[in-house]
């Protein structure tokens, strides 16, 4: 299951998770809230973020 | 998983301060260029880095108690101003004064000091606003927990 979890530490200070996320998917989603809350203070990747999906593409169907 | 991003909160969305506000039970006052506090430096504080005393009481919005007349002085009525913030034209700083009855009666609904229930449900704010806007249309249902501490927890789980 896709999830982010977004946690506010009680000054308003926030730290995000994506969980169940292949690849850059995740951070593509939670750029625009990451922008939108301030600097970024730390950033770290998991080991799913480096694993890459093999597509299928059926060709000429 | 894929990544765990730390970040540092700054003042930007006024749509979502607004919303935090009346959260809380406070107003934004939009584009009211001054708020209440003592009315007159006393010389006996340090003035926040950047600010020049003089301008104290001028601000680009100001934020005040709902339903309540804002005025200076000992026993006024006082608000917190929403200032541009030194050296970053896009963010927002609040100041306040913040002695006294009149002070801490303004602080008491924010969370004291530093203000931290207002920043933290102005993240909150900000956090909801964008995800609704970003990833409610992907498919994820956002949902608010309040945790011990004061701290809040936002999750977004694709159904």
């Amino acid at each position: 299951m896709q999830e982010i979890v977004i946690d506010f530490d009680e000054q308003g200070n926030a730290t995000i998770e994506g969980k169940g996320f292949v690849g850059t998917e995740c951070t593509k989603l939670t750029k625009a809230i990451e922008e939108a809350l301030g600097t970024i203070e730390e950033r770290t990747l998991k080991a799913d973020y480096r694993r890459t999906v093999a597509v299928h593409k059926k060709v000429g169907a | 998983m894929s990544h765990v991003t730390s970040v540092k909160l700054a003042i930007k969305d006024l749509d979502a301060l607004d919303e935090a506000c009346a959260r809380l039970g406070l107003d934004l006052r939009r584009d009211k260029k001054t708020f209440s506090w003592w009315g007159r430096f006393m010389n006996n504080s340090i003035a926040p880095a950047g600010r020049d005393p003089r301008d104290y009481g001028t601000c680009d919005h100001a934020i005040g108690r709902a339903g309540t007349t804002p005025s200076n002085g000992n026993s006024g009525e006082w608000e917190i101003g929403v200032v541009r913030a030194v050296g970053d034209p896009e963010s927002f700083e609040l100041l306040l004064d913040t002695y006294g009855s009149a002070g801490h009666r303004l602080m008491a609904p924010c969370g004291g000091v530093g203000l931290p229930t207002l920043r933290r449900e102005y993240a909150v704010a900000v956090a909801r606003r964008k995800a609704t806007a970003t990833l409610v249309r992907k498919g994820f249902v956002a949902t608010r927990e309040d945790l011990a501490g004061g701290r809040v927890r936002l999750r977004l789980r694709k159904r």
